[in-house]
């Protein structure tokens, strides 16, 4: 494959996802929880894009939504130049092993009662038809991937630690060869030391099997570790999406300048330096969103246009792509440097093509 | 990786038998419904008198009723002079049956309700209803009418004892369904949004794969406990259809309907009472028992201990 055009493995358009909300003795639809309104974003082939934001602006139910365990409220998501996001049930099905997720709390994401080899073989179960001895090889050739000692395989989730189960829920997820593993907040669950072992795993995986990922997360650092691109959301609406070292160097949105300005430094000079903005109020509910731009109750920067008028996604510098109105059309790009459009940082599925 | 042989796949049903074993509750129980079982079915092939047998000379008739034990009676005679050991084992027989039959019906009803309930929004109201309208009929005049409705037909179609048996274990099993269906919908409720079961979906697998493989499963401690009350229940409740005339005809004695005779000289003659009641606890005790240590070995988190 050449670096040039990356193909384009998820496209998102207009991605819409309202929860009803009915109230009254006659239980009237009265309104909708917007918990994701609008968002457009591409992934490309082997990238890892990051997905942050604060809790409940719509980050996991992005994921869940591309993977069409809900049906959505409007737009569309083509996976593989497939589209999926009108497909019924028995539709699906076929698609479902070229998309695969982890999940974020390994405790609950294994059946307590199943052992390793049957959580990661059921996939194998449903959509192939490996016979058990077949199946027993894949379980163990899986196990292997993941690191996971074999003679663990006829053992229960709840004899496993935290990071040992998310590498269950990993080998799970890759049983069926997927091309697009949805990392739903994958190492929340874990400490610190476990969830370096549990991102190089999934950053080996994705040299190994040229995997593209969409990493959710709200660990700017963990996210700066893994991802190519990130996308930060707020209340259901995409606020910048940039490629990663754009973003951390330069914000360009004011709610990435917030959400990044938290991020302790290392360094502890700088660490004394470091200007945080703290932004005031509350996340207003999505059940009622402001008028215009969504962050306009709490952006340090607000005008008037914000209140009556929601800004456009528009790409302001190649590969930036920045929801508001104030941010100029630029083509100095500051301290970014020069960058192809979409570049994405060079991943060695390269070699493997 | 090391070089460890891989411990071969045993099944998990010999770790299943090794932790039921380890229950000490639960061993004494299986002998005890054993002994039970063997006292009702073995019992009268050793004890061979007739429990429905009553003298026709009226004198000494008279003579025989209502006496304590002895060699002739080990546990005494009712008020028409007939053997107690003997119709204790005949009553066992279909007291013991009509309790594990209802019970299983129930059970396996009351899940399979509940499951639907839980897990299919779109069922969920209208079974529910149908379990509260169960729950608020009064269910013996209902028991009644339906003994009433079908027992005469059965009876002449299948035979007198195994269509009363029939009707009376189904009747019982269709009428305590209710609290094992509750049960199990508010577990596949909560179960249903734990990322396992999200999991399963996001592979495509089928609805009831996902109710055979993950649900199901993981219910079985609540439907184990409501079944062992289930069939202290179905035992009373088949005593009380006897007692009041529409169970089983009173040649055929069950422990209910034996309790209830008893009941009239409970002063003089407690023996009557206190041994098919002591048969009846022993019986759900067992069972009792036998629940508590299978819903042990089935769960993995217990079974490693």
């Amino acid at each position: 494959m050449l670096d040039e055009s990356p193909r384009k493995l998820v496209q998102v358009e207009d991605l819409r996802l309202y929860f009803p909300i009915h109230t009254g003795v006659l239980r009237r639809h009265t309104g909708d929880v917007k918990a994701v309104d609008g968002v457009s974003f591409d992934i490309f082939e082997g990238e890892t894009l990051g997905l942050v934001g604060e809790s409940g602006c719509g980050k996991s139910t992005v994921g869940r939504a591309l993977l069409r365990l809900y049906d959505l409220s409007g737009g569309k998501v083509r996976i593989d130049g497939t589209d999926i996001s009108d497909l019924s049930v028995g539709e699906l099905r076929p698609i479902r092993p070229k998309m695969q997720m982890v999940f974020q709390d390994p405790q609950a994401s294994l059946n307590p009662r199943m052992t390793v080899s049957e959580i990661i073989g059921e996939p194998l179960v449903e959509h192939t038809d490996l016979d058990a001895a077949g199946r027993q090889a894949r379980v163990l050739e899986l196990m292997d991937q993941v690191g996971l000692n074999r003679i663990f395989q006829n053992r229960f989730p709840y004899e496993f630690s935290g990071g040992q189960r998310q590498r269950i829920g990993i080998a799970r997820a890759l049983a069926l060869n997927p091309k697009f593993i949805v990392c739903d907040e994958p190492i929340a669950a874990l400490d610190v030391s476990i969830q370096a072992q549990v991102v190089n795993l999934l950053e080996d995986l994705q040299d190994k099997l040229g995997l593209t990922y969409l990493f959710i997360s709200h660990d700017l650092s963990m996210v700066r570790h893994i991802a190519d691109r990130v996308c930060v959301m707020y209340l259901g609406r995409v606020a910048e999406l940039s490629p990663r070292d754009d973003l951390y160097a330069n914000p360009l949105h004011p709610y990435a300048k917030a959400l990044l300005s938290a991020v302790p430094e290392a360094d502890p000079n700088a660490e004394t330096t470091r200007q945080r903005i703290i932004l005031k109020g509350d996340v207003p509910s999505p059940a009622n969103p402001p008028k215009g731009c969504a962050f306009c109750t709490r952006c340090p920067e607000v005008e008037a246009i914000c209140k009556t008028e929601a800004p456009a996604l528009r790409e302001v510098a190649p590969g930036r792509h920045v929801a508001c109105h104030f941010v100029e059309i630029q083509n100095r790009a500051g301290s970014t440097g020069p960058k192809k459009p979409e570049a994405i940082e060079p991943n060695q599925q390269g070699e493997r093509a | 990786m090391t070089d460890t042989a891989i411990p071969k796949a045993e099944s998990q049903w010999v770790a299943v038998r090794a932790q039921f074993v380890k229950h000490k509750g639960a061993v004494a129980g299986v002998i005890l419904l054993a002994l039970l079982v063997a006292f009702v079915l073995i019992g009268p092939l050793i004890w061979r008198v007739d429990g429905t047998f009553v003298e026709p000379d009226t004198a000494k008739m008279f003579k025989l009723r209502n006496q304590g034990p002895s060699w002739a009676h080990p546990l005494g005679t009712d008020q028409l002079g007939r053997d107690m050991l003997a119709r204790l084992m005949s009553g066992g027989r279909i007291s013991l049956s009509v309790g594990l039959v209802a019970m299983m019906l129930a059970v396996t009803l009351g899940t399979f309700v509940g499951v639907l309930a839980g897990y299919f929004r779109r069922l969920d109201g209208p079974l529910m209803r149908l379990t509260d309208a169960f729950l608020a009929m009064p269910l013996l005049p209902l028991l009644l009418v339906l003994m009433v409705l079908f027992k005469d037909q059965l009876s002449r179609t299948l035979g007198v004892e195994f269509g009363t048996f029939l009707l009376i274990a189904v009747a019982i099993g269709a009428t305590a369904w209710m609290p094992t269906a509750r049960i199990v919908r508010g577990e596949v409720l909560s179960l249903k949004t734990r990322e396992f079961v999200l999991a399963s979906q996001s592979i495509g697998a089928r609805s009831h794969r996902i109710i055979l493989r993950h649900l199901l499963p993981n219910v079985v401690s609540p439907v184990m406990v409501a079944a062992t009350l289930c069939v202290a229940e179905a035992i009373i409740i088949e005593s009380v259809l006897s007692f009041l005339g529409q169970g089983f005809p009173s040649d055929f004695p069950t422990w209910g309907s034996l309790l209830h005779e008893g009941l009239d000289d409970l002063r003089k003659y407690p023996m009557r009472v206190l041994m098919p009641g002591l048969a009846i606890s022993l019986t759900v005790l067992s069972v009792n028992y036998i629940g508590d240590g299978l819903r042990d070995a089935l769960d993995p988190r217990i079974r490693g201990r």
